[in-house]
């Protein structure tokens, strides 16, 4: 039962009240997970973000700076915020969330099947942490470590954006969760691939990135599409396609067999690879 | 901590006291905004809570109060200016996109935070604003052009526009477009349903349901609750009434069997009533359910038909069977289990439940074997049908409280007077000590057809003389509540070589789950609104439910039609395929036509024989031109992508017009002092437009303004009598009912005319508006109401009418669906769906496409996506909007048109026919068909997901 509702007015207001409470109290930011009846734990201290202000976009020249506090729908309405982020901020269909949802909750909320993780993982996105002292991390390092702190923004490099991008999902109904969720990012030079990077949402508890797959691309021309669905089925383990609890109550695939959960990552990846090379340095 | 906020709230700088927990949503309807709705309790997938918070439409679900401290919120209780409604809530009435009313504030909200942004949106622009938003009625298809005309209509108040076809030049009002009469209430978000009618000081009714799908209850302790102060009542199956009846709201004697005590020694679901706490507010009575220790025997459940009819299966009502006519001559209750209890049978309906079989029945006409042998060409298959459920808006719902020694109910039903009925049987009162109120209905489709919650509440009532509140959550709602019957369907078809059927037979098994209501006639349905649209000498049907141990199953909009139509209409698809003949040709040759005589009728009567009947009216072949055509049948689309295979499909369809030889309906018209009219109509308006049919015929029929027409319905107190809002009815029969009662009224209006003009009233007609006009003179209603009610006068005129018959006036459609498939991964888009239908006159026809586009999507939703997924121990894994997939705008068909084929029917009031259920009935074959002219491949089970498409494929 919550009994106190905290609405500090600095990052380090914040981390102390954190601090204090523990296990205690929950950051609050939009409220559609934590406030969620879906949401399994209960807290006694709230301690809302509002009040940090850490909902600018900003362009510089070398970098696009997201704050945290950003709700989805201002991504998807900013003219700094590259193509592919908003396309796959899209794939969260309900307005009514996308403006609520911000971009620190859902990455803090580290669902397998987030629209959005997979596309942030591929864009090489590092977040700025407050531990106190502000700290700059991958995004993949990031959902791996579980580090302490607060995100207070979201850093995309200009160079990473230059790349082709793109970003996929498989759902059974406009507005159902993700059951896989896919991202790639790449360079292509006279048709051969370099550096690719490509993440599963959705098939086990935690985000996957292809790397065998990964490898396997690095400096050839992009395979058929028979054979890069073969080459994702063959690394995607089996025993990962099944009905999974990832995160907090947030589950996919419940009705789904592993066979065609393997099938269909396969195609997922394939299609959203296949996209990305078809696209002229997208997210730009 | 109470904690104070401020809000600027529709304008106003507000105060509020609140707690940190609490939900924005519940402040407001604490401080009266009751247009904040609760769908989903707090998950945020339907959007019936939407604010503007800021300028922006959020869930007020997911806000905590103090996340709201110094913003600005708008409810739609800010739209309309004192009387004047604003331009999008004109709007929404004059497109007819509001049914049950329960998600329009929401989408009024969304329409106006979306033309603040956009003056003259797109379609997609239009999708987003309603993306979050869950409408289980309309279909949504409608909304983009009631935003269309509110965006016109912001510009010049006075824009009009035909929104609807009409019909009928002759008439005034009758198959015109007119404002719901319920609608002005709904659009401004007034208090309209039973959670608005809960006065202060009320109990809270919670029930602890069973963990388990199958257990005896080996013991239960009640005391710790009990002793909680704040807890008035806890009811368990020692302390209820002992009296065996069935929940489903059928005309008395109920073919369903009473197979139920209020509260049960065993528990049959996941779900299943184990204690109900009644307590003085909300949160004491969860507190208290935690308080109830109980111990089970824990048996093995029965989940699937195979289960059920296995040799040695676990019985799920091991009971003493008893009959009130008809007990058969070797009934053997040796080997039942008293912790069981009874089932008692109004009259046979051929059940043998200790073989889990809850209903049985078989028929037919001609001579199947003869049919099949004299076929050149024999087609079988099987098809199967998942548990769908009905997901209202508004979960069941009741308010009971006692007024001067009598119990009054608010509901939300389907059935006012079935509900009187079984309530005061089970309380052992008579049915004049109970008053039954039907408030506005947040969607029923069926679900609240059947007495689900009212029972218990009024009980508690009764017995504590405390006001009760009892709504369940969406979870229970989804366990708990009504679902559509999963089936198994073969069906054989014989033909001849030109396509000429020569037999039918069908042979379904039914899953009706832990209890028998409407076990034997859903299924039936199956067969009686299946079989009848093809010409066929030789028929048969087998039907046989079982029980299990699943969620409950019962009535859903359709009844059982949409499982047999999906069966026989894709086996006349497999069949048409298998003598290679176009299947549409295969159709027009089969299909029923005017003046057919329907024989098959005669057996497929409700427990007793049926009426066989001429088709009075047939708007089939123009349906299935018309669409073609639409549809440019016989062509073939290709797509640019080599995955996406395109192919189109059809289905023919029918329903019933209520149930001839069953159901009866009853208005009253009276004339008032000032020449207006009180029209008390028995019928129930379940958010369908049923109020504004029965409304217009009276306006038609008297030459009256419609605005001169007020309306009390579904009031046991004060309306007289009708069976209620199922099996399509309500048109045929109820709007019959306030037909013959304005006729009634309409030969008094003459007859006192004549007096007062000294004509003869066969010279006098009446004139609109409100006048009697003879040779010499004319009067007004008003000078005819003065004189009658004068001291000398005859009295205050008024008619009462009853509406029964032998004659059905049955609807019919064609559905024409385009898809394109992707081979590579199974995915399905709907590119074109045509639903052409035949409902006699449109009496409301704006009203009539919502209903068909609402009908439309929901079958679309099962055929694709919807279903209920049980674990192996009977737990339903997506028991909420979110994960079990409800469709959204954004799940609409690319092209999406209703088209109604006008017929007059010579039964129907001034012509018409149902048109609701039958929307239920054509999407599933026809999509099915649709595939296969794809892919080749022939998806025999709903619904029809990528995998199967793979599976069908070989690619998987």
């Amino acid at each position: 039962m919550i009994e106190q509702f905290y609405k500090p007015g600095t990052i380090e207001e914040a981390l102390d009240l954190k601090d204090k409470f523990k296990e205690c109290a929950v950051f609050l930011a939009g409220g559609t997970l934590v406030n969620s009846k879906d949401f399994p734990f209960r807290y006694e201290n709230i301690i809302s973000l509002e009040g940090l202000k850490l909902n600018q976009i900003a362009n510089t020249q070398g970098e696009v700076r997201i704050g945290a506090l950003c709700t989805l729908e201002e991504l998807s309405e900013s003219s700094f915020v590259p193509h592919c982020l908003k396309e796959a901020v899209a794939q969260v269909v309900s307005r009514n969330i996308r403006n609520l949802a911000t971009a620190g909750g859902h990455i803090a909320a580290r669902k397998s099947c987030s629209d959005l993780l997979p596309l942030l993982i591929a864009l090489e996105a590092q977040l700025q942490i407050h531990t106190p002292a502000a700290e700059t991390m991958l995004l993949e390092v990031y959902l791996q470590t579980r580090p302490e702190g607060l995100i207070t923004e979201i850093i995309l490099q200009k160079t990473h954006l230059s790349r082709l991008h793109s970003a996929g999902c498989l759902r059974a109904s406009a507005n159902s969760r993700s059951t896989l969720t896919v991202a790639a990012s790449l360079q292509l030079d006279d048709g051969v691939v370099h550096d690719p990077i490509i993440v599963l949402g959705g098939v086990g508890r935690k985000l996957t990135r292809l790397t065998i797959v990964e490898t396997q691309l690095q400096g050839k021309p992009m395979p058929h599409t028979d054979k890069l669905v073969q080459l994702v089925r063959e690394n995607v383990e089996h025993s990962s396609c099944r009905p999974t609890c990832i995160g907090p109550c947030i589950w996919a695939g419940i009705e789904e067999d592993a066979d065609y959960l393997q099938y269909q990552a396969g195609m997922l990846v394939a299609s959203t690879l296949r996209k990305a090379c078809r696209g002229k340095g997208a997210c730009l | 901590m109470f904690m104070i906020i401020k809000v600027k709230l529709n304008g106003r700088l507000r105060e509020f006291t609140t707690e940190p927990a609490e939900r924005v949503r519940d402040l407001l309807r604490r401080e009266n905004i009751f247009s904040v709705r609760n769908g989903c309790d707090g998950q945020g997938s339907c959007g019936a809570c939407s604010i503007i918070l800021d300028g922006k439409t959020v869930n007020s679900c997911l806000l905590l109060s103090p996340q709201v401290d110094g913003k600005e919120i708008y409810t739609v209780e800010h739209l309309a200016d004192n009387q004047d409604l604003s331009a999008i809530q004109t709007a929404f009435l004059s497109t007819g996109v509001v049914q049950c009313g329960y998600c329009t504030p929401a989408m009024l909200l969304a329409t106006k935070n979306l033309l603040d942004r956009h003056a003259n949106p797109t379609r997609d622009q239009i999708k987003d604003a309603f993306s979050g938003i869950f409408c289980r009625c309309t279909g949504y298809e409608q909304l983009f052009q009631a935003v269309g005309l509110a965006a016109k209509r912001q510009k010049d108040p006075y824009y009009m526009q035909k929104t609807a076809p009409e019909f009928r030049n002759e008439l005034r009002v009758v198959g015109k477009s007119a404002p719901k009469v319920d609608g002005p209430r709904l659009v401004r978000g007034e208090k309209a349903y039973v959670e608005d009618m809960v006065l202060p000081g009320s109990c809270h009714l919670k029930m602890l349901g069973s963990p388990h799908a199958h257990a005896y209850i080996k013991s239960i302790d009640t005391a710790e609750a009990e002793s909680m102060p704040g807890v008035v009542m806890v009811i368990t199956h020692k302390n209820c009434p002992d009296v065996y009846y069935n929940q489903a709201g059928q005309g008395f004697p109920e073919p369903s069997p009473y197979d139920r005590k209020m509260f049960g020694h065993k528990v049959l679901h996941v779900g299943d009533r184990v204690a109900a706490v009644v307590a003085e507010s909300e949160a004491l009575s969860g507190e208290a359910l935690k308080k109830i220790k109980v111990e089970y025997e824990v048996l093995k459940p029965v989940l699937s038909i195979e289960e059920a009819e296995a040799p040695g299966a676990p019985v799920v009502h091991n009971s003493t069977l008893e009959y009130v006519v008809g007990a058969p001559a070797d009934l053997d209750n040796s080997s039942a289990d008293p912790r069981d209890g009874k089932i008692i049978y109004q009259f046979p309906i051929h059940a043998d439940p200790h073989k889990n079989i809850a209903a049985a029945v078989s028929g037919g006409i001609g001579d199947i074997e003869h049919g099949l042998a004299e076929a050149e060409v024999v087609f079988e298959g099987i098809y199967e049908t998942s548990q769908v459920q009905c997901t209202p808006l508004e979960p069941h719902v009741v308010y009971t409280r006692m007024d001067g020694g009598r119990l009054i109910i608010h509901a939300s039903t389907m059935v006012p007077w079935h509900l009187r009925r079984i309530v005061s049987g089970i309380l052992g009162i008579t049915e004049n000590k109970v008053r039954v109120i039907k408030e506005r209905v947040g969607g029923a489709f069926g679900a609240k057809q059947d007495i689900v919650v009212e029972e218990v509440a009024a009980f508690a009532t009764w017995v504590t003389g405390r006001p009760v509140l009892y709504r369940l959550n969406r979870t229970e709602e989804f366990i708990a509540s009504r679902t559509r019957h999963p089936m198994e369907v073969r069906v054989k078809l014989g033909g001849k070589k030109d396509g000429t059927l020569t037999a039918i037979k069908m042979d379904l098994k039914a899953n009706t789950g832990p209890y028998g209501a409407h076990c034997l006639t859903v299924p039936m349905n199956s067969c009686s609104k299946s079989l009848p649209l093809l010409l066929c000498d030789n028929v048969h049907f087998n039907v046989t439910t079982f029980y299990s141990n699943i969620p409950p199953c019962g009535a859903y909009q359709g009844y059982g039609a949409p499982q047999g139509s999906y069966a026989l209409q894709l086996a006349c698809a497999e069949m048409a395929h298998k003598l290679g003949m176009d299947h549409l040709a295969f159709l027009e040759k089969n299909r029923v036509r005017d003046g057919s005589m329907l024989e098959i009728l005669r057996c497929l009567g409700e427990g007793r024989e049926g009426i066989p009947q001429e088709v009075s009216s047939c708007g089939l072949g123009p349906a299935l031109a018309q669409g073609a055509e639409m549809i440019a049948w016989g062509t073939k689309q290709e797509s640019n992508d080599p995955d996406i295979k395109v192919g189109k499909g059809v289905a023919i369809i029918q329903q019933g017009s209520g149930l001839p030889g069953l159901d009866s309906a009853n208005a009253c018209v009276t004339l008032q002092g000032d020449g207006t009219l009180m029209l008390l109509s028995g019928g129930t308006d379940v958010g369908t437009g049923l109020d504004t049919l029965t409304t217009k015929i009276v306006s038609e029929c008297l030459a009256t303004r419609m605005s001169d027409v007020s309306l009390i319905s579904a009031d046991t107190d004060v309306t007289p009598y009708d069976d209620g809002a199922y099996a399509s009815a309500g048109t045929f029969f109820s709007g019959s009912a306030a037909l013959n009662a304005a006729c009634g009224l309409k030969e008094k209006i003459l007859d006192a005319a004549a007096k007062m003009i000294g004509e003869s009233s066969k010279d006098l007609v009446l004139e609109f508006p409100s006048t009697v006009k003879g040779k010499s003179k004319s009067v007004t209603f008003a000078e005819i109401a003065r004189y009658t009610q004068c001291g000398t006068g005859e009295g205050q005129l008024c008619s009462t009418a009853c509406f029964t018959t032998d004659k059905a006036a049955i609807p019919y459609g064609a559905h024409f669906v385009q898809v394109a498939v992707n081979t590579a991964t199974g995915e399905i888009k709907i590119q074109k769906y045509y639903a052409l239908q035949d409902c006699g006159t449109p009496i409301n026809p704006e009203l009539a496409l919502g209903q068909i586009y609402g009908g439309v999507l929901k079958t679309i939703g099962h055929s694709l996506f919807e279903q209920m997924i049980l674990d192996d121990k009977g737990r339903c894994l997506n028991a909420n909007l979110l994960d079990y997939r409800v469709p959204m705008i954004n799940d609409l068909p690319e092209d999406f048109q209703a088209i109604l084929v006008e017929t007059n029917d010579p039964f129907g009031p001034f012509g018409a026919k149902s048109v609701g259920e039958i929307s239920c009935n054509g999407a599933a074959p026809a999509i099915a068909s649709a595939i296969h002219d794809a892919t080749g491949v022939w998806i025999r089970s709903w619904p029809f997901t990528p995998e199967k498409i793979l599976k069908g494929l070989g690619k998987i």
